[in-house]
């Protein structure tokens, strides 16, 4: 007990320079959670909007149909396969799409457009593509055929479209037709001419299964669970009860083997924090190593005399690392005050990009942080480690003082 | 401990005992001999005094006596037991429970109270907390600081942080006190008073103390003189 008494009135003795050693120890900390913070929310509200744009957090498909996409990798049986769906804990909403490319053609211009039938309905419950127009409206719900589509801003600028213009699609069909029809413009989508979907052409998935000769195929389900973070384990749950059901030529997979580009990008900007995080933890070691040996200099003399009493080498070793540690307690309750306040703050105002950033063609403009515990643990657990592990060498460097040496200094 | 701490005083003829102790150092490529087979015996209840000029040897002796050092050759015992041989655990064990150091410059630790520099010791020999408690408010009234137990040294004159040093020299109940040059730093009626105490618990208690010292006074009290030339025993009286 006296030595834990010793070592933390030792904190206090020169209040300067244990001032900046915390203070040292505070900045790594808070930046350490806020780079936490931002990474998990930034990263977390892309992923989240870009799956909620595009794939949904996970997907059936017939096997092999990602590698290599064809309008025969179809789909069937969608009421059975929603019976399965619904058993995943934690779903949401689900629903089936069509996909394949054709030729458009407006006047004398054309382009390649990449058809997308959907069920206006369900596709509004799962993805976020009716709040992706910019000018008109969404597709309508009806049991009717409509010819109304949905194009991206590529396509419209390319074709120069405008809302209830019509345009002629000419593809292949399913049973080897050349299918072709004229539709007319309901919505135009948002973005550019390099949005991830600048020539997609939404259709109703009805319309699509007539004009590709699909009968009532499709390609695929996207499926939204409660959490992005829990795409993986929906899927091994979903991709099990297909197998139990016998059904055996489909495969499930989560959004980061569906978007491989995307989630291989999203990895990057992660190891580029990190080295940020290294970088940090060095600081805050510099600041304690110096902190530590120039004590240890300063005590020579009283580490002597503690050895010549009768203290052991180890007890004397726990006394620095003891001090060590105190000094990184009182940082880190520092630290996670400021950071909660920060991460707080940034979680509800953001901090803007000076420009928009692109990631795996989705654009960013602010950086948003997330408060929740990993932003608090990890750098408690890294400050703590960090200030134990650079004391070991000194504290044992102390251990290892002749007391008559040591006195002698004085 | 205070039970090993009772049969070690009781079936030792002497304390502390060297058998041809030598001490030699390098100094540059030069062999130093610092002190040439020192052969004295301690009894218990003594009052010796170690004199000598400066570089005779007295210090280095001490810090042999405590195992603080080792000698180059010869044995240094203490209640018959070799301490050169024994490991850096056991010389902190041994210094712990039976020597009690009084330095030159007080050396207390700057961030205890004054009870807490006494009880530190006591607090590592695992003594429990009443009898610790006991024992230091029994050495305060011995030292005459009872009213100082909550200061910090710093808040002392070197008088007082020297009382305090006896005190925690004292306290642990050692077989035998190493004072190394206890007044240097002292005026003479502070010195005095010092001497007189340390006399005092010598007489009255019968702690045996062995001081290094160029003090005319201590000499003075001592009931035995060693003089140390040039690492050689002079004279001992």
């Amino acid at each position: 007990m006296l030595i834990l008494k010793i070592a933390f009135r030792n904190i206090f003795r020169q209040r300067r320079r244990s001032t900046f050693t915390i203070l040292t120890m505070v900045g790594g900390f808070v930046l350490f959670s806020l780079a936490l913070s931002i990474s998990e929310g930034t990263y977390g509200t892309v992923i989240e909007k870009f799956t909620k744009s595009y794939t949904g957090h996970l997907q059936i498909h017939k096997k092999g149909y990602l590698d290599k996409p064809s309008l025969y990798k179809s789909l069937d049986d969608y009421d059975s396969l929603s019976r399965e769906i619904e058993k995943i804990p934690g779903v949401k909403s689900w629903t089936p799409r069509v996909y394949s490319g054709a030729l458009a053609s407006k006047d004398k211009k054309t382009g390649m457009v990449r058809i997308i039938g959907i069920n206006p309905d369900s596709e509004a419950k799962t993805t976020s593509v009716k709040n992706k127009i910019k000018s008109g409206e969404f597709l309508k719900i009806s049991s009717d055929l409509t010819n109304d589509v949905l194009v991206g801003a590529g396509l419209a600028e390319t074709l120069k479209l405008k809302l209830g213009d019509e345009l002629v699609l000419v593809g292949q069909g399913a049973d080897g037709s050349i299918s072709n029809d004229l539709f007319k413009v309901r919505g135009i989508l948002k973005g550019d001419v390099y949005s991830k979907d600048r020539n997609y052409c939404y259709m109703d998935l009805k319309m699509a299964q007539k004009f590709l000769s699909l009968d009532k195929n499709f390609q695929e389900i996207s499926i939204t669970v409660d959490d992005y973070k829990n795409a993986d384990l929906a899927a091994k749950i979903l991709n099990a009860n297909l197998i139990k059901s016998n059904i055996t030529d489909l495969e499930v997979l989560p959004w980061p083997q569906v978007e491989k580009q995307f989630y291989n990008t999203m990895v990057f900007e992660k190891r580029g924090m990190r080295i940020c995080l290294i970088v940090i933890v060095i600081i805050v070691a510099i600041g304690v190593l110096n902190t530590v040996l120039m004590t240890i200099l300063e005590r020579t003399t009283e580490y002597g005399v503690l050895r010549a009493l009768g203290t052991r080498p180890m007890t004397l070793f726990w006394m620095i690392v003891l001090e060590s540690a105190g000094l990184a307690i009182i940082s880190i309750i520092i630290g996670f005050i400021l950071s909660l306040i920060l991460n707080y703050w940034v979680s509800i105002h953001g901090i803007d990009y000076p420009s928009p950033i692109d990631i795996g063609g989705f654009t960013i403009t602010t950086m948003y942080g997330l408060v929740y515990v990993g932003a608090f643990t990890g750098p408690a657990i890294v400050t703590f480690f960090t200030a134990l592990f650079v004391s070991v060498a000194p504290a044992f460097r102390a251990m290892k003082i002749s007391p008559v040496e040591a006195m002698r200094m004085n | 401990m205070s039970q090993h701490l009772q049969n070690f005083e009781t079936n030792s003829k002497y304390i502390l005992k060297t058998e041809d102790v030598i001490k030699t150092y390098m100094s540059g490529e030069i062999e130093v001999i610092a002190l040439n087979k020192i052969n004295i015996s301690i009894k218990k209840g003594e009052f010796t005094a170690i004199a000598g000029p400066s570089g005779s040897g007295k210090s280095t002796l001490l810090n042999l006596l405590s195992g603080l050092d080792k000698p180059s050759s010869g044995t240094v015992f203490i209640n018959e037991l070799p301490i050169s041989d024994m490991s850096g655990n056991q010389l902190s064990d041994f210094r712990r429970d039976h020597i009690g150091f009084i330095f030159q410059s007080y050396n207390l630790i700057p961030v205890l109270t004054v009870r807490e520099n006494i009880e530190y010791i006591m607090l590592i020999q695992g003594i429990p907390e009443a009898e610790r408690t006991e024992r230091v408010n029994d050495v305060l009234k011995d030292v005459g600081l009872t009213t100082m137990g909550n200061r910090r040294p710093a808040q002392l004159s070197g008088g007082q942080q020297q009382r305090v040093a006896i005190a925690r020299a004292v306290v642990s109940r050692p077989a035998i006190i190493l004072a190394d040059e206890p007044t240097a730093n002292l005026d003479s009626v502070t010195a005095n008073n010092l001497i007189d105490m340390m006399k005092s618990l010598n007489e009255t208690k019968g702690i045996t103390f062995l001081f290094s010292t160029h003090d005319q006074r201590i000499m003075d009290h001592s009931k035995r003189l060693i003089i140390l030339k040039d690492g050689v025993i002079d004279s001992d009286k």
